[in-house]
């Protein structure tokens, strides 16, 4: 089976490929059997990318028990990082803007007149260690220097014929949107070299690559600066105008462009860059995501790939995302068939298996406010509370089992979920499927579909579960190890448990 | 087929000689053991009905049997003692009424003197509450037999208790 290597640029970049894991967690349908996920940003401070490489990290842990050989899909997907690198760290570590191109030290008189006039000063001393500050034309500048990369080479060792190639940005902001047509425009030159000169092996077939990407418009916006950021969201449209209308050029240069955008935005704290920067996770980032399980889904290849008889791209292939009603609360019963034929099963099974395993949102008082925060609550915890009794656990997962290292990053992933869907109900177009603070087994998810099997039997709540848990233990391979069981046999429990169908 | 009367003789001392000789079988008339021999008859009766809620408890899916909430030892333990007490008063019930209706020969409910007068009562009421009492110890002990076999398939209660 074949890989993609998604490249995550900017904030939004790794925001989306943040919801891309836990869409992989959750076991989505992904056409391709290895995502290999790299993050380009100057902003290596920032904390989206610091909560996404934490993420990856443990579900790069967790996929190591996720082959049974059965019919588990959570975690099913590998994620593979090239050298075992998230990020592709740019060479120049440059400060200043004005210093990256030399403006005092390589220029005469006249071009630093020209800079002058071409950069404000407060561009030209910018501080580029926290970004490019919504400053694409700064970002165009720096980021010329994918190829002249260790990680650049080790994408180019790693790449086998009949892999793809997909760019997430955004196109509102800086690294975003500069990034993305630099780096297409790199995967299609021809003899690019390596950092030391030396030719990148592969790289025929790179030029060659199925390559797709979504482009984020606005969909959200930032407050009034604390700082001396340069960011300002009453730019956005007009910068996303003004690179939708360079991206023309892109045409035919790429198998299928995604857009997504949202008109009713959340508006985040102002912050230029740097730890401070932690936005809520947000619904167009899950949306965006599924553009790239859709672009490598083999049942709409012919969909989203023309190429003639050489190869060569015919024509590229425009999508956008939509939900079915413009609701600022919305839930699953407001997606589309395709997206809720991809998102529902796997979602549920995964909250179930997660609420099952003692996670839930309470509210807490915290300064004298009231907030949903996710906790693991004592009562709640099914499995502690009944693992001592149950057939399906019986000398297997007692004990120790819960602190085996598997497990633990398995459960780091549920409480992350847990806090990725807060987040989405956070956001003025909030995405609701769920209502995370019930204790129940059965009425957690909300809108018209009737999902989840309300009454096995006489078994009711977490009692079903458990009885579910029981029956299915029977028909696990008995070899497979006990945390590699574990998870196989959740699958099996919840996928019987939860059966959307259309 | 003595195999049960064997067993229930383990508590002979709780009701009594008299009351075993009649549970046998002993016929005051003949001198022999040629009546219907109880013990069988209860016993049998004992046995089915541990087995039916011992197989209750492990398989059943209704109300809270094989129930993923109901298998704790002491969910095990409440249904031991449920058939134990239904098994008690059939012991004790059936005892009773022989006992209240005549049916326990006049050589094994009394000790006469030539005259015939009786000396001294053999079988009291109080020797059949203490046979409903045997009969709650041999089902608890069937109930243990039972589970011990039947449990292993059992989807929901298969290590209740832990045995």
């Amino acid at each position: 089976m074949s890989k993609i290597y998604v490249f995550g640029i900017g904030g939004t970049g790794a925001r989306v490929l943040k919801s891309l894991t836990m869409l992989l967690a959750a076991g989505v349908d992904c056409g391709v059997e290895t995502i290999v996920p790299i993050i380009i940003d100057r902003d290596m401070s920032n904390k989206d990318l610091s909560r996404t490489k934490l993420l990856i990290e443990d579900y790069i842990e967790v996929n190591k028990i996720a082959e049974t050989k059965g019919k588990n899909r959570f975690f099913k997907t590998k994620i593979k990082l090239l050298n075992g690198q998230l990020f592709l760290q740019l060479k120049d570590n440059t400060q200043k803007f004005k210093d990256f191109i030399g403006r005092n030290t390589s220029m005469s008189l006249e071009n630093q007149s020209l800079m002058d006039m071409l950069f404000s000063k407060q561009t030209l001393d910018l501080d580029m260690t926290e970004g490019f500050q919504g400053n694409p034309n700064i970002g165009s500048v720096v980021l010329n220097q994918f190829d002249d990369n260790d990680i650049f080479a080790a994408f180019a060792d790693d790449f086998k014929n009949g892999d793809k190639i997909f760019i997430i940005s955004s196109i509102f902001g800086g690294t975003g949107a500069s990034g993305f047509p630099l780096l297409r425009k790199t995967f299609q030159t021809s003899n690019v070299k390596g950092a030391y000169g030396q030719d990148l092996s592969n790289w025929g077939l790179i030029n060659n690559a199925q390559i797709g990407a979504i482009s984020v418009l606005p969909y959200f916006i930032v407050g009034s600066p604390t700082d001396d950021s340069l960011v300002n969201s009453d730019t956005f449209i007009d910068k996303s105008r003004a690179a939708l209308s360079y991206y023309k050029t892109e045409d035919n240069k790429l198998d299928t462009l995604f857009y997504i955008a949202d008109r009713h935005t959340t508006t985040y704290p102002h912050h230029k860059g740097g730890k401070s920067q932690m936005n809520n996770a947000h619904f167009v980032e899950l949306a965006a995501a599924t553009a790239v399980l859709d672009f490598v889904s083999p049942n709409v290849t012919s969909k989203n790939i023309h190429r003639d008889k050489d190869n060569k791209i015919e024509r590229t292939t425009y999508k956008e995302f939509g939900i079915n009603a413009d609701l600022v609360e919305f839930n699953f019963s407001n997606l589309t068939d395709v997206t809720k034929n991809l998102i529902v099963n796997p979602l549920s099974r995964f909250l179930l298996f997660a609420k099952y395993m003692g996670y839930t949102v309470v509210k807490k008082d915290i300064n004298g406010k009231e907030e949903l925060v996710v906790e693991k609550v004592e009562k709640n915890d099914v499995f502690e509370n009944e693992h001592r009794y149950q057939p399906y656990a019986y000398k297997r997962f007692t004990g120790e089992f819960r602190k085996i290292n598997s497990i633990q990053k398995l459960e780091s992933v549920q409480i992350k979920f847990f806090e990725w869907l807060l987040e989405m109900e956070k956001q003025n177009r909030k995405f609701t499927p769920f209502n995370l603070l019930s204790s129940s087994a059965s009425d957690f998810i909300k809108g018209s579909l009737n999902i989840v099997k309300s009454r096995v039997l006489n078994f009711k709540n977490w009692a079903k579960v458990d009885n579910e848990l029981n029956v299915q233990i029977k028909k696990i391979d008995k070899s497979l190890e006990n945390d590699s069981r574990f998870m196989e046999l959740f699958y099996r429990a919840t996928e019987e448990l939860i059966n959307y169908k259309n | 087929m003595e195999l049960l009367g064997n067993i229930y003789c383990w508590f002979e001392s709780l009701f009594g000689q008299n009351l075993a000789e009649y549970l046998w079988g002993y016929n005051c008339d003949t001198g022999e053991y040629n009546s219907i021999n109880l013990f069988n008859s209860i016993g049998l009766i004992t046995i089915f009905i541990t087995f039916i809620l011992v197989l209750a408890y492990y398989y059943l899916p209704l109300l809270l049997f094989n129930h993923p909430r109901s298998n704790r030892w002491w969910n095990w333990l409440i249904i031991l003692l449920i058939a134990g007490a239904i098994n008690f008063f059939i012991g004790y019930g059936w005892t009773i009424n022989d006992f209240l209706d005549g049916n326990i020969g006049d050589c094994l409910m009394y000790t006469r003197d030539p005259d015939g007068n009786i000396i001294s009562q053999l079988i009291n009421k109080k020797d059949c509450w203490l046979f409903g009492l045997s009969n709650f110890i041999v089902s608890a002990m069937f109930f243990v037999l039972w589970s011990s076999i039947l449990k292993w398939g059992s989807r929901n209660c298969k290590h209740s208790p832990i045995l």
